[in-house]
């Protein structure tokens, strides 16, 4: 199946609207980065909130890629 | 004119923001009155609502929060599915890509745009929002002799938007002092919703 791919440039706002399976990848990153990213980053791109909270950019493309591509999850 | 309504009351963000837009990503919402019941939600959707073109007020009741976003006049001519008022104001965005005017002497250039920052209030309300990248970012950060200015400018009202990428190519994310640091998708969505853009460059 061809997936669209999450690029570090894009929001968090923009990946679940695409993907809403990823919402659950953001929340379970939420203890990691001590907010609600869903709430207080949903504008801001991905590479942005790895840096803003202190997360692994790779790991978090990764996981994100991961639940796009699989819409049962 | 026609109002649509969400209610978004016990829904957690992301839920009231995505539901806003696929309402909007429909067409023809000139006003939209969205009922959250936090804070997050509130400023998230006022947040999307503005972004998208709407101007925005918030109304308490009881303890529930309505986010009402009324489409802006130079907007609604873009909208598919709306009519353009008679009398619409226009959005001026100025896109400034540089921490100097002009080219010739730099000292001289940096001092016409500290200049040029402070008249740009005498657009008057069509000034609708800044976007500052490359070098433009460097008036945004701690020390920027415009700073002051551009905060006057954003709590008037101005959009005053800020390339993430570059607040990082110069190593200046954690020196922002004004505005919303923003991804290209805005910027390019911001140009396309504007009525006329100046660009400083």
């Amino acid at each position: 199946m061809q997936v669209d791919r999450i690029t570090p440039g894009m929001t968090v706002l923009e990946i679940i609207c695409r993907h809403r399976q990823t919402e659950e990848v953001f929340r379970k990153y939420d203890t990691a980065a001590g907010v609600c990213l869903c709430c207080q980053a949903l504008f801001d791109s991905v590479e942005e909130t790895s840096r803003k909270y202190g997360l692994a950019l790779p790991a978090l493309l990764a996981d994100l890629e991961r639940a796009a591509g699989d819409p049962n999850r | 004119m026609a109002e649509k309504q969400l209610d978004c009351r016990g829904l957690a963000c992301p839920h009231p923001v995505v539901k806003t837009k696929e309402l909007i990503d429909q067409g023809g919402v000139e006003q939209i009155r969205v009922l959250v019941d936090n804070a997050a939600a509130r400023e998230n959707v006022s947040r999307f609502l503005k972004r998208s073109g709407y101007e925005v007020r918030v109304e308490e009741q009881a303890g529930t929060l309505a986010v009402i976003g009324r489409l802006g006049e130079g907007a609604a001519a873009a909208r598919p599915g709306t009519v353009c008022a008679p009398e619409a104001r226009q959005k001026v965005l100025v896109l400034i890509g540089t921490d100097r005017l002009g080219t010739g002497d730099d000292v001289l250039g940096q001092k016409l745009l500290i200049n040029f920052i402070g008249t740009l209030k005498e657009m008057g309300p069509e000034l609708w929002c800044l976007v500052l990248v490359n070098a433009g970012v460097k008036l945004a950060v701690a020390g920027s002799e415009v700073l002051a200015n551009l905060q006057e400018l954003e709590n008037s009202g101005v959009m005053v938007l800020v390339c993430g990428t570059c607040l990082h190519h110069f190593r200046l994310l954690e020196q922002k002092q004004v505005g919303e640091t923003t991804n290209m998708l805005d910027i390019v969505t911001h140009l396309q919703l504007a009525d006329k853009v100046i660009p400083l460059t």
